[in-house]
Formats: C-alpha cells, structure tokens, sequence
C-alpha cells in the first residue's frame, strides 16, 4: 500500500517533471497566425453559416449569432 | 528570508524560478551583442538602464521597441541606455524585423533563452528598468496602449537621480 | 415560394476569441484591417433519378459579399461584420413514394429570389488577464428577422499555460413567410416568433512549445416556432402533402476539441477539431475537420483541409409517412434524415507587401448516406452536393 503511494508520488512528480511548463519567451511557433485556433474568422463563418443551413448539428467552441431564413 | 527560500523551493519543484523585482539585482550575465561588442547590466552602473526582452512574433513587442527608440534617442546624452534582447530561435526572423525598424541601441541574440530563464521573465515583452545605483527600478510587462507614458514617467524618475 | 428555413439556429460567426491567447503576444490585433470576401455558391441538380417529376431539378445558388472592418475604438477592439446575400434557385418541398415506394423529391414550383443583410457588431476589452466581448447582431430577410445579442470573456493568467472561456448569447428569430395565410397557401402560418440562448464554457492548454489544445462543452435552448412553414410532409394515408410540423422546443449539447500543431521543420500547422453533437430529437452527429496549414516563402500560406459530418435522424423524421403519428410531428426536411457529408476544401492566401493580401479558395462538398456513421436504411431523395469559390482582399492599415 504504502509502496503504492510511494510509487503514484514518483510517477506524478515525474510527470510534472516531463511537462515542464512552456515559458513565455519559448512560444514564438504557437504565436505564428496560423496557429490559431481560428487564423481565418471571416471564412470560418462564413463556412459554418453554410453548414449551419445543410445540417441538423450546430454550436460549438465560439457563440451563436441570430438565427436566419437561410436555405 | 525563511519564508522566501520555502517559496522559491516551491516553486523549484512547480518548474518556475523566482521573478526578478523591484530592488533586487539583475543576473549578472554577459553576452556579445550584434556589433560584437560585450555586454553586461553591471558594466551600465551609473546610468539608468533599460533591458528589454522581444521577439519578432510578439505583436506589442513590434509597437514597443519603435517608441523604446525613441525614448533612447531623446535620453541618451542624460544617461540612458538601452539593452535589447532577442529570443527568436531563427536570427533571420529577428534580423528582419531590425532590418525595418532601425533601432541605434544594443541587440543581444539569445535564441536558446539564457537571459529570460536567469531573468525568469514573466512574460512577453517584458523590461526591466535599472537605476544608476545598479538596481531594478520598474518591471514592465507586456506592452499596451498607455503603457508608454508610466515608462517614460519612470524613466525620467531615474534619470534624476544620483548614483 | 421562398426560400427555405432551417430550423435550427446559426452556428457562431467568430469573434474575438478564437485565437489561442494563453498569453501568447503574437495575436495583437492592427490598428485597422478591413477585409472583403465574395463566395460563389452553387447547389448540384437534383438527380432525375430522385425527383418526383422524373427529370433533372436546378437548386440553389448563392452570392456573398462579406466585409468586414476592425481595428482599436477606446480602450478596446471593435469589429464590424457586413454580409449581402442574393439566393435564388428552388429548393426541396415535400417528399413521396414513386410507383414503388421510393421516395422521391418535390422541389418548389417557382424560383426564388431572396436578399439577406447580416450586420454584426462586436467590442473588446482588457482588463488585466480578463477579455470581454460584447456582440450584437441583426439579420434581414423578406420573411425572417433575427436580433441578437451576446457576451463572451476570457481569463489568461500571467504567463500561464491555460485560457478559459465562456459565452452567453441570446437569440430573438421571426418569420413571415411568402403568402402566408394567402388563398393560395391557407395552410402556411402567416408569421411566428422562436427564440434561442446559447452559452459555453472551455479551457485552452499550451501542451508544448508545438502544440496547442482546446476543449469546449455547449449547451442551446430553442424556444417557439421551429417548423419550417414552407416544407411539407406526404401520408400516404390521405395520398396529399400536408404542412410539416416540429416540436415547440429543442434542446442540444456540444463537446468540442481543437488541436493545433506546428511542425517547424516544414513551416506548417496541423489542425484537427472534432465536435460531438447531441440533442433531444434524438439527433447524434460526429464532425471531424483536418486542415494543414503550408507556409511557402515568406508570403503564401496554403491550407488543404478536409471534413467529414455524421448525423442521425430526429426521432419523428420519416421520407415519408403511412400515417399520422400520435404526436402529431413530421418532418421530411432531408437536414433532420440521417446522413453524413465529406467536403474538401483549398484555400490559398498571399500577401503582396506590408499592407495588402489577396487570396482565394475553393469546396467542393457532398452529403450522401454512404458516409454516414452508421448504416442508413432509406436515403433521403433530398441530399445536397455543392460547390463553393471564394475571392478576397485585404488591408491592413
């Protein structure tokens, strides 16, 4: 039992040891535009307006607008 | 004392070094800098002292080293200079930026973050300004709107007074 | 005959909090960007194989002009959203069995003609590791009309290696369709009012210097009309076509992931989302999007990307119906059947000096119940396949 814990300890300390946190200056490659979650807003929309009208599923990472008419 | 050393432990084990502040000493580091001429905070006793860490891909970093320019070239006969250093791990990325902006001050290239992991920089960008006595005045970090005029304020403070 | 509604409510239009943030300087935003982009869209014929009338069918076709403008107002960032549609084509009516029972598509007699105006507004501000965004948005039609409103914010510590968000929007629809209540359409509702709010919460993670990972769960309540007052549903019972009827709410849940990975050895980022769908008709659906981002040069970013959509069907959907149901629903609307879509996409952008940037793009997309995650029984004859080409500019100031 005790070993166990011992063991769980070691493990998750290593854990944290292998995900040494990205430091600020090292995040030159996740700032590249392309990189973003959503590098391109205005295609992405209008993307997901078309979607949205062609399909039952919607939602998602980011708010819903109004709804529409559209076909 | 005790308490700082168990807070630093701390944060050893966490993966963070202590952040530099206000009154304490700069690491003492030395590096070339891009005109191969050696650096090093403590040789700047005596004037007042602006280490700025930046990097092309950091957006307020592009708007701030303009305005740190500028604030050089107007504050350089008091007493003021400026110490830039560049973290891109690609030079050329750096060098085209500094090929735009024509800045007059030292750049230091550190693409493996010895002196931001010394500095245990908080973010980015992110200054230190150094008094004449040797000693961090003003920790700047990040760079916004409105953020210039608190600098210069801070800058002007330091250059009035003695070593 | 106008256009179509789709009964669901619109998927977000993005805004402010799409990037990655987590403390990343490299996303601020310009002084002032104005961009512009036109689409094309255009729906394949109907197949004559699947029309009630025995030959081939033209369906929509859709022009978008989309502008957009944002840049620092005050303390914060505003952005302004502009969107002009003409559409006109015809679109699926009703469905029924042919001579052998197979269902085949009615499409609507007459061409439609139809205009939309999409404005939406939205503000950003800072305060300290807090962002809020305020938004605000009005679309037009002939017979729709939608305001709506909406607040996201985001928390980043200092130099932290997470982001978490949240957003709670509001949505006020109404419609009033063409020849409502008319002498020729007694049956269609002269007008009707829905209703919908939508919140979200997600957390962001830097993994590694490489990688990026954002996972979101969402939630949406639609209230009031949610029938589409043109669409019909066929019983062969009384051998006619009837109004189609949905119930008055619908409530569905989201589960999003959205990984980013830079390889810097090829100057390229590797997208994969993926998104879990549920709501309370019974309705499952999978999307997985994969998109890789090429650098070329210093100036061309090229992005393939590829997307593959699930659904099943809403529990009181049917092609077509032998009877009434108890409950009284129905709904043949091909978007509520089961099915899954394939779509790819080019997109190409270059920018031509420190100001300027062009670009175009290309998707090509096709919904067929061979993709579908589980296997489909009756296809519905409805399906649509597109094709859209996209043009724009933009400035940075």
């Amino acid at each position: 039992m005790k070993r166990g814990i011992l063991a769980l300890t070691a493990l998750v300390w290593l854990a944290g040891c292998s995900t040494q946190p990205v430091q600020p200056w090292e995040r030159g490659d996740l700032a590249r535009p392309e990189m973003a979650f959503e590098p391109d807003p205005l295609l992405a929309g209008y993307r997901r307006h078309v979607e949205f009208s062609k399909e039952a599923a919607t939602g998602g990472p980011t708010l819903g607008g109004g709804g529409c008419g559209c076909n | 004392m005790r308490w700082r050393s168990a807070a630093a432990a701390l944060m050893w084990v966490s993966g963070a070094a202590l952040a530099l502040g206000t009154g304490e000493l700069p690491p003492d580091l030395v590096a070339q800098d891009h005109n191969g001429t050696t650096q090093r905070p403590q040789d700047y006793r005596g004037r007042v002292l602006y280490i700025d860490f930046w990097a092309s891909w950091c957006a307020p970093c592009l708007q701030e080293l303009p305005a740190l320019q500028r604030l050089y070239a107007e504050r350089a006969p008091r007493g003021f200079a400026v110490l830039a250093i560049n973290v891109d791990t690609r030079r050329s990325d750096a060098q085209r930026l500094l090929d735009r902006l024509q800045l007059s001050f030292p750049i230091v290239f550190d693409p493996d973050g010895v002196w931001p992991e010394r500095f245990a920089l908080p973010g980015m960008p992110t200054g230190y300004l150094i008094g004449r006595n040797g000693r961090v005045r003003h920790v700047q970090v990040g760079f916004r709107e409105g953020d210039l005029a608190t600098l210069e304020l801070a800058i002007d403070q330091a250059l009035e007074e003695s070593p | 005959m106008r256009v179509q509604l789709n009964m669901t409510f619109r998927t977000p239009k993005l805004s402010a909090l799409t990037s990655a943030a987590l403390a990343i300087p490299g996303l601020a935003h310009a002084e002032l960007q104005t961009d512009y982009l036109y689409s094309h869209y255009a729906e394949g014929d109907l197949p004559a194989g699947n029309s009630a009338s025995g030959s081939a069918s033209e369906r929509y076709t859709i022009d978008s002009h989309l502008f957009r403008v944002g840049g620092n107002l005050g303390a914060g960032d505003a952005n302004l959203n502009l969107t002009l549609e003409t559409m006109s084509g015809a679109s699926p009516w009703w469905v029924q069995p042919d001579a052998n029972g197979k269902p085949v598509q009615v499409m609507s007699g007459a061409s439609i003609d139809e205009e939309r105006v999409d404005i939406e507004a939205s503000y950003g501000m800072q305060f300290g590791p807090i962002e809020p965004v305020f938004k605000a948005g009005y679309s037009s039609e002939e017979d729709y009309q939608s305001v709506n409103v909406g607040v996201e914010a985001q928390y980043t510590p200092e130099g932290g290696v997470y982001s978490a968000s949240a957003g709670i929007g509001y949505s006020d629809d109404r419609i009033e369709p063409t020849d409502g209540g008319s002498a020729k359409y007694p049956d269609r509702i002269r007008s009707a009012d829905k209703n919908s709010l939508t919140a979200y919460a997600g957390l962001s993670w830097i993994i590694d210097a490489q990688t990026v990972l954002q996972t979101v769960f969402s939630y949406s309540l639609h209230d009031g009309y949610l029938t589409d007052p043109y669409k019909r549903a066929y019983f062969v019972s009384v051998a006619n076509a009837v109004p189609e009827s949905r119930p008055d709410g619908r409530q569905s849940w989201t589960l999003s992931a959205r990984w980013r990975h830079y390889l810097p050895a090829l100057a390229a980022a590797v997208h994969v989302d993926y998104r879990y769908f549920q709501d309370d008709w019974e309705i499952e659906s999978h999307t997985v999007d994969l998109s890789w981002q090429q650098r070329l040069g210093e100036t061309w970013l090229v992005s393939p990307s590829l997307r593959w959509y699930s659904q099943s069907q809403a529990y009181f959907y049917a092609p077509y119906y032998a009877d009434f149901r108890e409950d009284g629903f129905a709904s043949s609307d091909y978007r509520l059947s089961p099915f899954g879509a394939l779509s790819a996409r080019l997109d190409v952008r270059k920018s031509l000096d420190q100001h300027w940037e062009v670009g175009g793009g290309v998707e090509v997309y096709d919904a067929s119940a061979s993709y579908a995650i589980r296997p489909v029984d009756v296809e519905n004859p409805g399906l649509v396949e597109y094709y859209s080409v996209q043009a724009r500019v933009n400035y940075r100031f």
